[in-house]
């Protein structure tokens, strides 16, 4: 309901605050001088056909209109064939860093140019409802994001460190070194981390299972087991990472004799953390691969 | 050209007696005019096809006769010039030229009037042209048609799919392997979807695609990606969705880059590397690039007849850039084929006509390398003749030359003395010598085979040897494999050695009167500085280890490592220049354990690039410098470090103005998939730059 009534908002025409930049780094300093997000549109006009049905929609004249609160628009069109123009413009744009798995995509940055939300590919946007309710989603949670870290900035200690979290959460962020000075806040108003934020972001996907294959003792094996079960209790990890969590615990206790018990319930909880999803599946396909 | 033979049998018709039907047609030409007669004119050209396809799959013509819808298919293919045109000249023919021609019927039958489109055309031959491999079942050729007809059509290709000439797009129909990799299951025509939709990029990004598929070694549970259970828990979904989902190691990642290409209508293939696999991807006409390439050595995973190696690749790119040109040299090859028997002499102008045409039509060559060997006698002028053709068309493709030289070689030896058979071989070392071609080859094995073929004798051999290098001792490329080779093959023999050191010095003396050994020294400088030079990692390897035995390095200080493994040891040095001062001997030792030297003359941002032995993430890199604290170290800085993935885009990842013996840089987590590391003096002074040990550590992603 909420994101229906944020998307009538943002798509019903109002004053015109959407505004068209021309490129990146042009973009991320306006954006940084005036508190601005920025969203910026990946696409392929002279070779992807893909991109046509959004670059119509973003390129028609009443698209910043449609777009109510402040904002900048950038659409970087990696051209095939650029004249010297658009070379330029693609010189200048190599500046953004930003990594694209394919074209069209949606990347909206905040007013400090980190990355606040991407929905990828054609059949990302499709979807997400469309270009416009795609977009309606970005700024929605960036939106949500604001209202939680305005709130924390009211609040102190444990308080103010699971707004800041949350915050985090509702973009997907927090792990990059981009968000240094979040983690930074969470330590200081939780340094035990009792919320279990800053373990959640310092999570490395895939270190446990390496080193569980590297290990070749019960010493090392415990000491990696001690910590997979710490991290199996913390409340704050998203379903994937304690789905991978418990795949570490199954890769463990396989390899480690007398606890074949604890690998089949290490599946288990895997799955139970989210059966519908991808590792969830994987999970009761890998339990019915043991032996009975 | 090669000279003409006074040969003269008289014309023959182009098919034995006692075939039927669409075989009773067509005479040869009878003469040199006559030659030209199918390349103005398409009646002439349709019969000349017609011929050729009965000459090498005419049990399949037959076979499709039977049936009515095979006939059908057959009266309209031989009076399509488009179509027929198409199938017979876009490139070298398929071995199994039968089963192709079965698969373009599947596609006939299914789509008759599609084929009127010149576009769904060319996809129909390129897709019947691919399934003429071993392993492709004709059956399956429509399934993969209609993909790229459709995908087409729905425009979610590629914008430049709709350019390609038939025998591009030979390079984007071989998808997958029709399937045939990872199984059932793995890379199919669902997968293809998949990447169609989901993995679009600009052509020239296709070359970083592999890298969307994370590289694990095991999976989240554990199983290693050598074992069977890798893959299997994750069902559901097409084998190209969970490669990027689980991940994988270079074979997974390689073939998810190529096969992203492909499904978006780019020309790319995978190819194997030692214990590695690689890919290659065009993104413009004329352009292939290497793509997480480890080696020059590659096993091309294409049929050889379409391209052996890198170099037969770039050289079919280079020959068909003008295909008109290419296509008449193709007829007259026909030509050619057809009258061997009948009438040798028309058949030699009719190869001399297709090489005049195209000069660098491979295939021609090699057909004519084995009608001349048929048909040369003992006339040892006409063997060097032929050679001296083949080297001035295809001497900038040496390996391609080679291929052809080699099938002559014994035939042609036969006929000459000693004398003769050495100038036969310099000619070759001549020709080639000012070209690195397109890429390195197994030059090495060359060289064996004629020194096998000079003489058994390896005092002989030796002798050839010193001749060769003398040809060699200005060229970056090929210096420096033929002292690898030599130092395989002589040094090893105490009887040998002391001639083979004698054998170098001469080749390389200074004209100091230094003895031998300095003469060897100077062979193993210049040997490292030509492999540098022409990225030969292989000879600089043999070399360096070689060379190393004369170093007077001193053995390093004691250098705690990172964590992982020593990534820079069996890799490849370049620096900005040499000098004086600079023992090239002493370069491989820089990445190894026990440390090496080198030592660049007074320049203003002196570098040194290391490629690593193996590609991976660094979890830290070690530096030393024996002058760090004395007046020599102000030298090295500020010493800046750059890691790069290509060689060409380079992340700074260390800078320090302050002198020291030794630097550690730790990098967990900055320099991830690193292939190559520089280090530079990063100021405007003018001076030297060296280093003893330039070691990097971490986990290896090949």
């Amino acid at each position: 309901m909420f994101f229906r009534s944020f998307c009538i908002c943002l798509l019903i025409a109002g004053s015109a605050t959407a505004q068209r930049v021309a490129d990146f780094p042009a973009a991320l300093a306006r954006a940084k001088r005036e508190n601005l997000p920025l969203l910026v549109l990946f696409s392929g006009s002279d070779w992807n056909t893909d991109s046509k049905p959004v670059l119509d929609v973003w390129t028609s004249p009443d698209w910043e209109q449609k777009l109510t609160g402040k904002t900048l628009l950038l659409n970087i069109d990696r051209k095939e064939n650029p004249d010297d123009a658009a070379r330029v413009l693609e010189e200048k744009n190599k500046a953004c860093k930003t990594w694209i798995s394919t074209h069209p995509t949606l990347v909206l940055y905040d007013s400090q140019g980190r990355q606040a939300g991407m929905v990828s590919g054609a059949p990302g946007i499709a979807a997400a409802g469309g270009l416009h309710r795609a977009v309606g989603g970005l700024y929605q949670a960036l939106r949500e994001r604001d209202d939680l870290w305005q709130r924390a900035e009211k609040e102190n200690g444990i308080r103010k460190a699971a707004l800041i979290g949350e915050g985090l959460d509702r973009i997907g962020a927090g792990a990059g070194k981009e968000w240094e000075p979040e983690r930074q806040a969470i330590a200081k108003a939780d340094p035990k981390d009792s919320l279990g934020y800053l373990a959640k972001y310092q999570f490395v996907s895939r270190e446990h299972v390496n080193r569980i294959t590297e290990a070749k003792d019960a010493t090392a094996w415990e000491v990696i087991g001690k910590e997979l079960d710490v991290l199996a209790r913390n409340p704050r990890l998203s379903a994937s990472q304690r789905q991978e969590v418990h795949a570490a615990r199954f890769a463990l206790f396989k390899k480690w004799p007398g606890h074949e018990a604890e690998a089949r319930r290490a599946l288990e909880e895997m799955e139970k953390a989210d059966p519908k999803s991808v590792p969830g599946k994987a999970s009761a396909n890998r339990k019915k691969m043991l032996a009975p | 050209m090669f000279p003409t033979r006074t040969v003269c049998l008289a014309a023959a018709c182009f098919f034995t007696a006692g075939i039927s039907g669409f075989a009773a047609i067509g005479k040869l030409p009878g003469n040199d005019a006559e030659l030209e007669a199918p390349v103005g004119d398409q009646a002439a050209a349709l019969e000349l096809l017609q011929g050729e396809l009965e000459r090498v799959a005419g049990p399949a013509v037959r076979s499709l006769e039977k049936s009515s819808d095979g006939s059908r298919f057959l009266r309209e293919l031989f009076s399509s010039y488009q179509l027929f045109g198409d199938f017979m000249l876009s490139g070298p023919l398929p071995s199994d030229l039968g089963k192709s021609l079965r698969a373009l019927f599947e596609i006939w039958k299914e789509d008759r009037d599609g084929l009127r489109d010149v576009r769904d055309r060319s996809t129909a031959v390129a897709t019947a042209l691919v399934f003429g491999r071993s392993g492709w079942e004709p059956e399956n050729a429509f399934a993969r048609y209609r993909f790229y007809r459709d995908s087409r059509k729905q425009g979610k290709l590629h914008a430049s799919f709709e350019e390609l000439r038939p025998w591009e797009k030979r390079f984007v129909t071989g998808a997958a392997h029709n399937g045939a990799w990872a199984g059932p299951g793995g890379w199919n025509d669902d997968s293809l979807v998949w990447l169609r939709d989901h993995v679009k990029l600009p052509a020239k990004d296709y070359e970083g695609a592999c890298w969307q598929a994370p590289y694990h070694l095991n999976n989240m549970f554990g199983d290693s990606i050598h074992g069977a259970d890798y893959y299997t828990p994750f069902s559901g979904m097409t084998h190209a969705e969970r490669v990027r989902l689980v991940g994988g190691v270079c074979g997974s990642l390689s073939h998810f880059g190529a096969n992203s290409a492909n499904a978006n209508g780019i020309p790319a293939f995978t190819m194997g590397e030692p214990a590695h696999c690689a890919y290659a991807v065009r993104p413009e006409r004329g352009k292939w690039i290497a793509s997480y390439t480890l080696s020059w050595k590659r096993g091309l995973h294409l049929p050889p007849e379409l391209a052996a190696s890198w170099s037969h690749l770039i050289l079919l790119e280079d020959s068909l850039a003008d295909e008109d040109a290419w296509r008449k040299s193709a007829v007259h090859r026909f030509q050619a084929l057809a009258l061997e028997k009948s009438n040798p002499t028309l058949a030699e102008a009719a190869y001399r006509a297709s090489l005049e045409a195209c000069p660098l039509n491979f295939t021609a060559w090699m057909s004519a390398a084995e009608f001349f060997a048929a048909h040369s006698g003992n006339d040892p002028e006409r063997w060097e003749g032929f050679q001296s053709g083949v080297l001035k068309s295809l001497a900038k493709y040496p390996e391609c030359a080679w291929s052809v030289i080699s099938t002559i070689q014994d035939k042609a030896f036969a006929t000459m003395d000693q004398e003769r058979k050495l100038g036969f071989i310099l000619a070759f070392h001549r020709a080639i010598s000012p070209y690195a071609g397109p890429s390195m080859w197994e030059f090495e094995k060359a060289l064996e085979a004629q020194a096998a073929a000079f003489s058994p004798d390896v005092t002989a051999q030796l002798g050839l040897f010193e001749k060769i290098a003398a040809i060699h001792m200005a060229s970056p490329a090929w210096l420096a494999p033929s002292i690898a080779w030599a130092q395989e093959k002589f040094s090893g023999d105490p009887a040998l050695v002391k001639q083979y050191f004698a054998a170098l010095g001469r080749a390389f003396a200074d004209g100091s009167g230094a003895g031998a050994s300095d003469g060897f020294r100077n062979a193993i400088r210049a040997a490292i500085l030509g492999a540098e030079k022409s990225g030969d990692m292989e000879a600089f390897q043999a070399i360096g280890k070689a060379g190393a035995k004369f170093t007077g390095a001193k053995p390093l200080d004691d250098l705690p490592p990172f964590s992982g493994k020593l990534l820079s040891s069996g890799g490849f040095v370049t620096i900005s220049s040499t000098s004086t001062w600079d023992q090239p001997e002493s370069h491989w030792g820089l990445l190894e354990p026990q440390g090496g030297a080198f030592h660049t003359d007074a320049d203003v941002r002196p570098w040194v690039i290391v490629r690593l032995g193996k590609m991976g993430d660094l979890s830290g890199i070690v530096l030393h410098d024996s002058t760090g604290d004395g007046y020599n170290g102000r030298r090295q800085v500020p010493i800046k470090v750059s890691v790069s993935e290509n060689g060409t885009e380079w992340k700074e990842v260390f800078r320090s103005e302050k002198q020291a013996k030794s630097w550690r840089i730790p990098l967990d987590g900055k320099a991830t998939r690193v292939q190559y590391v520089k280090c530079e003096r990063d100021n405007e002074t003018k001076d030297h730059f060296h280093l003893q040990a330039i070691h990097a550590y971490g986990r290896p992603l090949q």
